[in-house]
């Protein structure tokens, strides 16, 4: 941790410096006296910024933050049938209670996982859809209990 | 016919942002509460160059970023401060003030699948929320609709990018909409991403080139819910800016 803020103070120091920089120097190549230039420049500069950003033109946070929203998606999803299991009778079934509860421990390792995986920046394409894989066969067993179950 | 055009702009423009809106207030109650991530993101960013004329311009930058992502889809609102420096008649003035508020919806139109391929769509609108008095903003809404498709390759990914943006209806513009388009090709390295793309749009005012810039940055996490990102642009024509930086923080919980 210790190591990553000193990486981002560093990094936000050189891009507020180099800003303050150009900042010193602003006006100093114009030629003046060109209040339509100005104008028209003014305006392709906003199109371009507001472009961009309207476009998403990075988009690399977004993909991130969607393999992390879909594997908790997963999790969750998981909870709620383990819930509609139990609430549908298997509370009773000692076998049933005990495979419930080995799913929760699976799922507590999967969570500890990627909360590692993340942590460590190494949330991979790989380890997602390995993780993702593992819980699809947790769901799986759930939806296969809930049938015996009914 | 005056009022004819303007009646067909507004009905245009109200086709065009009614979905976004609907959307954003429509999403999130359909989807459970535990399916997205809710993120912010502080970014500061700086862009040179002069655009095709005789004056070289600056444009600082701050924005804030709030949004609500999911595996099907994703909302953003963008909120920018602008500092612009001036060099106008031999007198230096820099306007500073709140610029253009910029509201954003995607949706997965084609989820990831077993090939690695996925295909999104997104609404935009941008309001005219800046003083254009000051020269921050052109005092018009500006409504976009994009598409993207995606490959993933292991840990390459390649996408391509078209989109349109209907100008609001500014007379100093040569055009009333720009098309875009961009490719580009995102790497996980080390523990986090980079990426290098290619974005080029036509140009909103005449008597410059269509602007084509290339971009290269990385996306680096820290821990389990923040990440920092940068990144280097330039233009390759005198449309586009001579270069550009940003710098920025995303959180989300």
């Amino acid at each position: 941790m210790k190591k990553s803020a000193v990486i981002s103070i560093i990094m936000a120091g050189l891009a507020a410096g180099g800003a303050f920089a150009q900042m010193a120097g602003v006006g100093m190549g114009g030629n003046g006296g060109h209040m339509g230039d100005q104008q028209h420049q003014t305006g392709n500069m906003m199109s371009s910024e507001q472009s961009h950003q309207m476009m998403d033109s990075q988009m690399m946070n977004h993909e991130m933050m969607r393999d992390i929203s879909g594997m908790m998606g997963q999790m969750s999803e998981i909870i709620h049938k383990m819930t509609a299991t139990m609430d549908h009778g298997s509370g009773s079934n000692h076998d049933a209670m005990k495979e419930i509860g080995n799913m929760m421990r699976d799922l507590a390792a999967q969570m500890s996982e990627m909360s590692t995986h993340i942590e460590r920046g190494k949330m991979d394409q790989a380890t997602v859809k390995a993780m993702r894989g593992k819980m699809e066969l947790l769901i799986k067993k759930l939806d296969a209990m809930q049938k015996d179950g009914k | 016919m005056p009022h004819l055009d303007i009646r067909a702009a507004n009905l245009g423009s109200a086709l065009i942002i009614a979905p976004i809106f609907m959307f954003m207030i429509g999403a999130p109650a359909a989807a459970s509460a535990n399916e997205g991530l809710t993120y912010y993101e502080m970014s500061a960013g700086y862009t040179t160059g002069d655009f095709g004329t005789t004056n070289r311009s600056d444009l600082y930058r701050i924005s804030a970023v709030f949004g609500y992502i999911t595996p099907r889809y994703d909302l953003s609102v963008t909120v920018p401060y602008l500092i612009l420096p001036e060099n106008g008649g031999g007198v230096k003035k820099t306007q500073n003030g709140p610029g253009d508020i910029i509201m954003r919806g995607g949706l997965e139109l084609l989820p990831e699948g077993l090939g690695g391929f996925s295909l999104g769509g997104s609404l935009a609108a941008k309001l005219p929320t800046a003083d254009q008095e000051k020269g921050l903003g052109t005092g018009e809404a500006d409504y976009g609709a994009f598409i993207s498709a995606r490959q993933r390759l292991y840990k390459t990914r390649l996408f391509i990018q078209l989109g349109y943006i209907a100008l609001g209806r500014t007379s100093s513009e040569a055009n009333k909409g720009v098309y875009l388009y961009g490719a580009g090709v995102w790497q996980i390295i080390f523990s986090g991403e980079i990426y290098v793309s290619f974005v080029g749009r036509k140009r909103a005012i005449a008597e410059v080139e269509d602007p084509q810039e290339i971009h290269a940055g990385f996306l680096y996490p820290l821990s389990a819910n923040h990440a920092i990102k940068g990144g280097v642009f330039t233009g390759l024509n005198n449309g586009g800016p001579d270069y550009g930086l940003t710098m920025g923080v995303v959180n989300w919980f």
